[in-house]
């Protein structure tokens, strides 16, 4: 089982500071929810423990042993789905799996996934919204990577495509730990294991509806 | 390392590179279109790749590439394919 710790993530725009020590964990089997309203530092913490935007501080520790945020991608310790697309626009999906997985086992994996034969001729580009956030999971799914930070695999995704992301994201529990921040807050809840909600800078431990709506996440 | 990836990459990044270092070498010759190809069109590429496709670097990130080491390679690889041409010329023309 591996097991990842974020502690003391602090994160200061101008003078006003995003991030005040915030700290989680995440094991295999997992699925972590974060909430939080826009530009409560969601994104901002998954860019910061994945090296690719910088924190005024943060500690990492991947099963106990200290590991700088720089490394993280290096290392394959920790995917990560932005919100936006990551994938080229122009190339067909068919091309697009080869491109990531040089072997055919692992292509096959992805080509023969649910669903994935009734786009693999499509351009990227022209993928709805919701083929393409499964096309995007899919693709995370194969990779070695223990831990995984999705950042909005749900939002915009039509109905059909969230029940097929969900399904995936509880299938891959089972060999990788997952931290997902969504505005699907119901669909988050349902799967996730343990939540948090930001707030002012600091993280809180939250359950239910009621939790996020004592937070100010959602109306009570 | 995806070696698929990364020339995809090297494709992609130099395409910027070569249409600014092809223009050059039209005005300047073709002397001045390789050198910048390998000095200023390194720049070129990179704020191109950077502006249209910026993204896409989580392609490379997920794959366990960092961006530093992909425009090294790139630059090591343009060095192989085209200092050779461009001592050639300075040389011999």
């Amino acid at each position: 089982m591996n097991r990842l710790e974020v502690a003391e993530v602090n994160k200061t725009f101008g003078k006003r500071q995003i991030l005040n020590r915030v700290s989680f964990s995440c094991k295999t089997g997992e699925i972590i929810g974060l909430f939080g309203r826009n530009g409560s530092g969601k994104s901002t913490l998954l860019k910061g423990i994945t090296g690719t935007l910088s924190m005024d501080s943060i500690t990492i520790y991947i099963n106990g042993e200290n590991t700088q945020a720089s490394e993280i991608f290096p290392k394959k310790l920790i995917g990560f789905l932005p919100q936006d697309s990551f994938l080229p626009k122009e190339m067909k999906v068919r091309d697009v799996i080869p491109l990531m997985f040089p072997k055919g086992e692992e292509q096959d994996k992805i080509f023969h996934a649910d669903g994935v034969a009734a786009f693999d001729s499509t351009r990227v580009g022209k993928l709805s919204l919701g083929e393409l956030k499964y096309l995007e999971l899919l693709l995370l799914s194969q990779l070695p990577q223990p831990f995984f930070l999705l950042d909005e695999p749900l939002s915009m995704l039509e109905p059909m495509y969230i029940e097929k992301a969900k399904k995936l994201l509880l299938s891959l529990k089972a060999t990788k730990g997952l931290v997902i921040t969504d505005h699907y807050y119901k669909d988050v809840l349902e799967i996730a294991d343990r939540s948090l909600v930001l707030k002012a800078g600091s993280a809180y431990a939250v359950e239910n509806e009621q939790d996020l709506a004592r937070h100010e996440y959602i109306n009570a | 390392m995806n070696e698929r990836a990364f020339w995809k990459y090297y494709r992609d990044f130099n395409l910027y590179n070569l249409v600014f270092s092809a223009i050059s070498g039209i005005y300047f010759g073709i002397a001045s279109g390789l050198f910048i190809f390998l000095s200023f069109g390194m720049l070129i590429g990179f704020l191109g790749f950077r502006f249209f496709r910026s993204n896409e670097y989580y392609l490379y990130y997920n794959l366990g590439f960092t961006k530093k080491f992909l425009i090294k390679k790139v630059w090591i690889c343009n060095l192989i394919f085209a200092g050779p041409v461009f001592l050639l010329i300075i040389l011999f023309l």
